[in-house]
């Protein structure tokens, strides 16, 4: 399986792009095992996961071509 | 005339569904777009009270350096869905006539505006709220960033 994972704010810059495509990550924990893995600077950082739009609090089934967002924390204003 | 009547009519239309336009744009909010907004009102003879609020960017120091600008981003997708939620629990709670929100993306100098919150009420006291509210909302739930532009060269992530 394959899911999009896109980034934002300074995240962007840790990863060096705003998309990537993460294969093999059957729930969000090992979404992000995977990588703090590839990208370690993501370890110190603050930031919230949102599948399909909607932020998630716990680990959480992902399914093939559900969209991921990394979203450090808001700025609006 | 008519054609008065029928702008009044879809006004109404749009505002009964609290649907909206978008509400990130590119670049500063106008004191023009800002002017025209309060001019469509005129219309709205019920109401009473109209609060804005309106964020400007300010010349921050970092580190001994000055802010020049400030260059929003956003998940925008899940903003405008965001602003949309944001909009349908303000006309819940607060007895409110309409409402407007424009939030900037891209870049915006110091000195310009880049959020404009418009609410408008039959009394004044609960637009002050409601308006407050709006704005509490926004930066607590919307995911946008802001990444500051500073004299010179170099930037940082807020």
């Amino acid at each position: 399986m394959k899911n999009k994972v896109l980034l934002f704010g300074i995240l962007e810059d840790i990863v060096g792009s705003k998309e990537i495509i993460i294969s093999e990550s059957n729930s969000s924990d090992k979404l992000l095992k995977n990588l703090k893995e590839q990208y370690p600077k993501l370890k110190n950082k603050t930031f919230q996961i949102a599948v399909n739009q909607q932020i998630i609090n716990t680990n959480t089934t992902l399914n093939d071509g559900d969209e991921i967002a990394l979203l450090p924390p808001f700025a609006g204003g | 005339m008519m054609e008065m009547k029928l702008h009044s009519y879809l006004h109404l239309q749009v505002d009964k569904k609290k649907m909206s336009k978008k509400t990130l744009i590119e670049g500063p909010v106008s004191p023009k777009k800002i002017a025209k907004s309060i001019g469509n009102h005129s219309s709205k003879t019920e109401i009473g009270a109209h609060n804005i609020f309106l964020g400007q960017v300010r010349a921050d120091k970092h580190e001994g350096k000055i802010v020049e600008g400030i260059e929003y981003s956003a998940y925008e997708d899940m903003a405008e869905k965001i602003f949309h939620e944001i909009r349908e629990s303000i006309f819940e709670k607060y007895d409110i006539s309409c409402m407007h929100i424009y939030h900037s993306i891209g870049k915006v100098k110091v000195g310009e505006i880049s959020l404009f919150v418009f609410v408008s009420s039959k009394h004044r006291a609960v637009s002050y709220e409601a308006s407050r509210d709006v704005v509490e909302q926004i930066k607590e739930k919307t995911p946008i960033w802001k990444k500051e532009i500073f004299e010179g060269e170099g930037w940082h992530w807020v």
